[in-house]
């Protein structure tokens, strides 16, 4: 199976290309030029590089969020006019289990973190089984102050946290480890990782059925914050 | 905070200040307006505009909510938050996007979103007074020479 991975749910962005599970090339910048006018050209440098054509892709895959509200819609929008056009499948790729694929097999508990702003985060995690990763906490957004019963009420212990504010929320978690600089953002090889172990589970979609994710606050987490703020 | 007074007599007066503004500012730097309609608001914008060399039409972006402007020295992003209130909604307009270091921000009626002012955001608080006369302060986290 050959797939083309694509990132810009933050403001690093990469393309990449794998074959049957084997990464072939990718192309990760964090420069701070928009995706819009960079994203396209590493998929084509990505294809070139791995010397593939368009037509020989069997899966377009795509971080589906959360993130960054408009390099969500540039992946996302580039990806749908690729597919679109050869009818090849989609992945829609939740940005916290392509934080947490490169761990897939490391046997450790990993909580993913995104900064929400405003003392938040949002927040998931994932158990390293047998080369599983098992989600074991549902997305959500969670006060930082909270984070750690949040793990701990899941029987989380001694976590590695991955994700752009890990190395402020591992010092929140009691024994948690930080990650480190490599899995702040997420690679685009690590989307077509995560995209190979979907289309084994069969959760592969359309082009037409592909859709970003917004994690929005419940109407109970607004009220909490607006109390917060009130006192 | 060091706050700075000025009143204007027409909208140029308000833009001629604007301009004058435009030299302290910095990429990343948060502008907060406040001011009710027909304060100056988009006629300051614009005058910052002016200082930082863009001869193009300046409008406000009051049904486009953000306008966008690559200059040399800095890129603007002039939002107006009028339908504007909650931070879902403002996620939704990009405006977290634009908080990247490199651009400055503009915000009209940021009276919608104080959740979102940032605490070393510089505001512009404009005041009607007779006619064409406005009560313009500045209020800056910094030292700034107008």
């Amino acid at each position: 199976m050959i797939i083309l991975g694509v990132d810009s749910s933050s403001a690093a962005g990469s393309a990449a290309v794998s074959k049957d599970g084997k990464l072939l090339f990718e192309s990760y910048a964090n420069e701070g030029l928009t995706h819009s006018q960079t994203l396209l050209v590493r998929c084509d440098e990505a294809l070139r590089a791995s010397g593939i054509r368009p037509d020989q892709i069997d899966v377009y895959a795509v971080t589906s969020g959360p993130g960054s509200f408009t390099g969500l819609r540039i992946g996302m929008g580039l990806v749908k006019g690729m597919a679109f056009t050869s009818g090849a499948m989609c992945a829609g790729v939740p940005t916290f289990l392509a934080l947490a694929e490169p761990l897939r097999d490391s046997g450790r508990d990993i909580v993913t973190v995104l900064d929400a702003r405003q003392k938040r985060a949002y927040c998931s995690a994932y158990r390293s089984l047998d080369g599983e990763l098992m989600r074991i906490m549902d997305e959500c957004v969670v006060l930082l102050s909270e984070i750690d019963d949040a793990v701990k009420s899941l029987g989380i212990v001694s976590p590695v946290v991955v994700g752009d504010i890990s190395a402020e929320v591992s010092l929140l978690i009691e024994g948690a480890e930080d990650g480190g600089e490599e899995f702040r953002f997420v690679h685009a090889g690590n989307v077509c990782a995560a995209a190979e172990a979907m289309a084994l589970g069969g959760q592969l979609c359309t082009a037409d059925e592909l859709r970003p994710f917004y994690l929005q606050l419940s109407q109970a987490e607004r009220n909490r914050i607006q109390k917060d703020r009130e006192d | 905070m060091f706050v700075y007074d000025y009143i204007t007599y027409s909208q140029n007066d308000t833009e001629e200040l604007g301009k004058r503004f435009s030299v302290a500012l910095e990429p990343g730097t948060e502008v907060a307006m406040y001011g009710g309609l027909g304060a100056g608001k988009t006629a300051f914008t614009r005058g910052v505009l002016r200082g930082l060399g863009y001869e193009g039409t300046v409008s406000s972006p009051t049904f486009a909510i953000v306008n966008e402007y690559r200059g040399s020295r800095l890129d603007l992003a002039h939002f107006d938050m009028y339908r504007i209130s909650t931070e879902e909604e403002l996620y939704g307009t990009g405006f977290y996007d634009y908080l990247d270091g490199r651009t400055a921000v503009f915000m009209e009626w940021s009276e919608n979103i104080p959740f979102a002012v940032a605490e070393d955001a510089v505001k512009v608080i404009i005041e009607h007074g007779a006619g064409d006369v406005r009560h313009i302060r500045i209020e800056s986290p910094k030292e700034i020479a107008i």
